[in-house]
């Protein structure tokens, strides 16, 4: 069996990989600490995601075949390693796909993607164990050999009336509590299409979090402009607010709705200190003096950006982008600069951070 | 002590329970919540027609406005009269396109977008049906009152997430309920009747209702269909 042992051994390379790669991107310090280093991990996942599923797909009917006759063991392997080769491929498919699916879709692939990771861990970690060390489980026999099963199993064993017993129970089970709850006086969906659902998961390409002691933060408007301008934070507190409540969309797939947000309008701001823009872009840059990314100036005037300094009623939170964060309602997540610092109008068009180390869309329409 | 065996004969039903009982709560409606999805769904189409519209607004049982017009998604016209004391009132015209709104006022023009102070005192005359959804959103309860060929949704709301309605901020609620109106489907009225707890945000010299009632009449019609003259559109901006 040379075949199924190189099979075995690509696969579990090939799913150490995975795991690492896909532990070090749930983390949000160890996803910093690749952006830091200008490692492509996402991509890199992706790239050894795609080679486990091609391996594991061209495979799996060889392996069943070969594992099926074995001892009950080995079935329950094939079977719950199958499952989780499935679970991890619809969801990484919906993942990578998320900009065409609704946000609720593409929030539970998300979940179930990782869900799936950490359920799986304790088999991963007792196969590597039981492989490296030799360590065998004191597992019955009946388990780990071919051979008959004691009677207190064989009597549980699910035949086809046990089938059936399930679904009818159910079936009565559902039309007692579906008139229950039916008559039940109880309005439960009304504010679920307004509730907030989600989290937000923090992603920075540095480690180092700007801070900003006694508010001590000024953005910087200049370039192609008629004048340079320095708006401090209490500044930006008298300008004239506008709240928006909105989904925010991350790009690899999770989303939050229902985001209060405050702020003041980009337009607004540039109209309260009478600037004039001359140039046809926008770069915005962090305060973390690494983050960067551009715009067509028309995408942060005339489609109304925010300057957003309060979420859901609080000042922002420091790995929010406290004191002050753009926000573009129509884009993904990535455009919205944390800790914005300035906003440089130019003729031609920087080419952002992730556009350049992660080849993310220019634009990042949602 | 007994051993239940074979073990399946306990676990069946046991699962079955389970899987029901999950079934129950996350997916089958309540009653209530049928008829909450009913009456979004009648708001949708609602909204695909044209009306005439008679509303008033009283605050604490005074009549404070008047409002008659033309409403469709596109566009909409309303004469408004301001109560101003028993015999006198201060009447404008307020006309809705698209995003932006505009006011004749004694023979003079206003303009602005649509997301103004000044419209959200007029809510809901620019989006009614809207308006609606929106007061749903924050429904505690719903019923269903027939009366021969005229259908009412009762609505009941024990509280709002800091909703501003005409200038008041309503939070607790005392008895406070919206009754849309429907025969064959169609939409007949209105009435959203609020007794507000005063919230104690609101200072002791601060004018805070014990009432409002806002009362909307509706009559289909075929078109509403408006042009506004060129000095609506190079009118000065009202806040």
């Amino acid at each position: 069996m040379k075949w199924l042992r190189i099979i075995h051994l690509i696969h579990g390379i090939l799913f150490s990989v995975m795991l690492l790669t896909g532990l070090c991107l749930f983390f949000s310090g160890t996803r910093t600490w690749f952006n830091q280093i200008g490692f492509p991990l996402v991509q890199f996942h992706l790239v050894i995601a795609c080679g486990y599923f091609l391996l594991t797909f061209v495979s799996l009917a060889r392996v069943g075949r070969y594992l099926l006759k074995k001892p009950r063991i080995k079935k329950f392997n094939f079977y719950f390693n199958t499952i989780f080769f499935f679970t991890w491929s619809i969801s990484g498919i919906l993942m990578y796909f998320q900009a065409s699916i609704p946000a609720e879709m593409r929030n539970s692939a998300v979940v179930v993607h990782d869900w799936a990771t950490f359920l799986f861990l304790p088999w991963v970690g007792v196969h590597i164990v039981g492989h490296l060390f030799k360590v065998h489980l004191p597992w019955p026999s009946w388990w780990k050999k071919q051979v008959p099963l004691p009677p207190s199993i064989q009597e549980n064993q699910f035949e086809r009336r046990d089938f059936l017993k399930l679904f009818g129970f159910t079936f009565v089970f559902l039309l007692i509590g579906g008139g229950v709850k039916w008559f039940t006086p109880i309005l439960s969906i009304a504010n679920s299409e307004t509730k907030r659902r989600g989290y937000f998961r923090i992603y920075n390409v540095t480690n180092e979090i700007p801070s900003y002691p006694n508010n001590d933060w000024a953005l910087k408007i200049d370039g192609l402009t008629n004048k340079e301008v320095e708006v401090g934070y209490y500044d930006l507190l008298r300008l004239p607010s506008t709240t928006i409540v909105d989904d925010f969309h991350c790009v690899t797939g999770w989303s939050v709705t229902n985001v209060e947000m405050k702020g003041v309008l980009l337009k607004d701001l540039l109209k309260a200190y009478e600037i004039e823009v001359n140039g046809e872009f926008v770069t915005a840059y962090s305060g973390d003096e690494t983050y960067f990314d551009s715009f067509v100036t028309k995408q942060l005037i005339d489609e109304e950006s925010y300057l957003v300094y309060e979420m859901d009623g609080e000042p922002l939170k420091s790995v929010q982008g406290y004191p002050c964060r753009l926000y573009q309602p129509n884009m993904y997540g990535y455009k919205s600069v944390k800790w914005l610092e300035r906003l440089y109008f130019s003729d031609s068009r920087e080419i952002g951070y992730w556009q350049q180390s992660g080849g993310y869309d220019l634009d990042g329409y949602l | 002590m007994g051993i239940y065996r074979p073990l399946k004969k306990v676990m069946i039903p046991i699962v079955s329970f389970l899987i029901a009982l999950s079934i129950t709560i996350w997916l089958l409606p309540s009653k209530m919540d049928h008829q909450w999805r009913q009456l979004v769904t009648l708001t949708k189409e609602w909204e695909k027609s044209n009306y005439q519209i008679d509303s008033t607004f009283m605050f604490d049982k005074e009549k404070a406005t008047k409002e008659s017009g033309e409403w469709s998604h596109q566009q909409s016209r309303y004469q408004i009269a301001a109560i101003v004391s028993d015999d006198s009132s201060f009447d404008f015209q307020v006309f809705f396109e698209d995003e932006s709104f505009f006011v004749l006022s004694g023979g003079q023009w206003y303009q602005n977008k649509v997301k103004t102070r000044f419209v959200e005192e007029l809510t809901p005359l620019d989006q009614p049906f809207e308006w609606v959804r929106q007061l749903l959103d924050e429904a505690d309860k719903i019923e269903v009152i027939t009366h021969g060929e005229q259908v009412k949704y009762k609505v009941g709301f024990n509280d709002f997430n800091d909703y501003d309605f005409r200038g008041s901020m309503l939070k607790q609620q005392e008895n406070t309920t919206l009754v849309v109106s429907v025969i064959d489907n169609k939409i007949e009225s209105i009435t959203f009747s609020v007794e507000p707890i005063r919230p104690e945000s609101v200072g002791v010299l601060d004018r805070y209702p014990r009432h409002l009632l806002y009362t909307m009449e509706f009559n289909q019609v075929q078109d509403v269909d408006f042009e506004l003259p060129e000095e609506a559109y190079e009118s000065e901006l009202i806040d």
